[in-house]
């Protein structure tokens, strides 16, 4: 059984409740569960400084399930050097909205250019001027 | 300055939509089969009919089952066909020849793909409406029937003029949804689609399909495809899409701004 930490997107006006219940899904999806429940500094959201040192300090994480990719998204620039730090530290990344999962760093790289379009397409509809519907 | 590619039909830039034959039929007729074997199975038919005959007469299979089971078996069936067969790619590779130059070659799909049976006479047919701006202007619906589609037994759209037309009326009767509907359904074309061909349209063109009065059953799926670099709608292009074709250029540039992003 893996142990899930969760990160919900503070952002969201999407009900933590609801997007705690799909990171439960995904995490049982995964063959584990959510030991741990965390929560963003909203001060943070572009860089989450904090993530690193909370999975270390936690014992027993094998995963840490995120609501939403988009929480790599909220800098200038896409947060892949987090991503992938977490994946080298041996924790099992997924997000739950996306129902994607990454366990390598391989995963990572395989699937950076998919990763990256969405960040610039993302960013593109931070911009709500470029947007048909807001 | 409108450019034709060589491989779409120039109805597309003039009307929205073009019926395209297959340009890889045996890739086509491998998902039919597909498709068909796995219904079969689940509605316990004889799998070495001919599919085409047997699709178009699935009504009859389904009369001594009760609405509820008919779902029933259908959505376990639905769900093991796209569990093993790869729609996007399938479809994709039909009619590539037609779709590559319209999205380019850095090509996202959508990751599910709507597999629809509609029987004659069923009573839920797909509801008027458009699929952008929610869904991205810059992306295209593949409707791939696996019977030939005529009348009724096909979906009705309406073209780039009369879409205009009818948003301009809903502009100015937002409430009167019913009389939209109706001017709507005077302006649409109702293509003959047969078997081997694919309506693909715009996402910004009104669509919808009528209960189907024909004496034959509709059995089509529908799929999404985008340019991975085009701009998304408000629908969350990880969610809703996988990438499925990337150029040399699009890797090599990726390749750098990783590197980038690590520095």
């Amino acid at each position: 059984m893996r142990t899930f930490y969760s990160m919900v997107d503070s952002t969201l006006g999407t009900p933590q409740p609801e997007q705690l219940s799909l990171c439960r899904s995904k995490a049982k999806k995964e063959d584990g569960e959510i030991v741990f429940y965390g929560a963003e500094e909203i001060m943070c959201i572009q860089s989450q400084p904090f993530i690193i040192s909370k999975l270390k300090k936690t014992p027993g994480i094998t995963d840490v399930v995120f609501f939403a990719f988009a929480q790599f998204c909220y800098g200038e620039k896409f947060n892949f050097k987090l991503l992938k730090k977490i994946v080298q530290d041996g924790i099992g990344v997924h997000f739950a909205r996306e129902d994607m999962s990454f366990m390598t760093v391989d995963d990572i790289e395989r699937d950076f250019l998919l990763l990256s379009a969405y960040f610039h397409s993302f960013q593109r509809r931070l911009n709500r001027g470029s947007q048909l519907i807001t | 300055m409108v450019v034709a590619t060589d491989s779409m039909s120039p109805d597309f830039f003039s009307k929205g939509y073009a019926i395209v034959e297959a340009t890889d039929r045996d890739c086509l007729d491998g998902l039919r089969l597909g498709i068909f074997k796995y219904l079969a199975e689940a509605f316990g038919l004889d799998v070495d009919q001919d599919p085409e005959e047997c699709l178009n007469d699935f009504h009859s299979y389904l009369s001594g089952l009760s609405a509820t089971e008919v779902n029933s078996i259908r959505m376990d069936a639905i769900r093991k066909i796209s569990g093993e067969i790869d729609f996007s790619e399938m479809i994709f590779r039909a009619f590539e020849g037609q779709l590559s130059g319209l999205l380019g070659p850095d090509v996202l799909a959508q990751k599910t793909c709507n597999i629809v049976i509609q029987p004659p006479g069923d009573p839920n047919p797909s509801e008027l409406h458009r699929d952008a701006p929610l869904n991205s202007p810059y992306e295209i619906v593949v409707w791939v029937p696996f019977v030939d589609c005529y009348e009724t037994k096909t979906m009705y759209l309406l073209d780039t003029d009369a879409t205009d037309a009818a948003l301009g009326f809903l502009g100015e009767n937002p409430e009167d949804w019913d009389g939209f509907e109706a001017f709507c359904k005077q302006r649409a074309i109702r293509p003959r689609v047969p078997y081997g061909s694919a309506l693909i349209f715009f996402t910004g063109l009104f669509h919808g399909s009528d209960i189907n009065q024909e004496a034959e059953t509709r059995v089509s799926v529908n799929i999404r495809y985008k340019n991975l670099f085009a701009p998304s709608g408000l629908k969350n292009q990880l969610q809703f899409f996988k990438l499925l074709r990337s150029s040399p250029l699009a890797r090599l540039g990726a390749a750098l701004e990783e590197r980038e992003l690590l520095k």
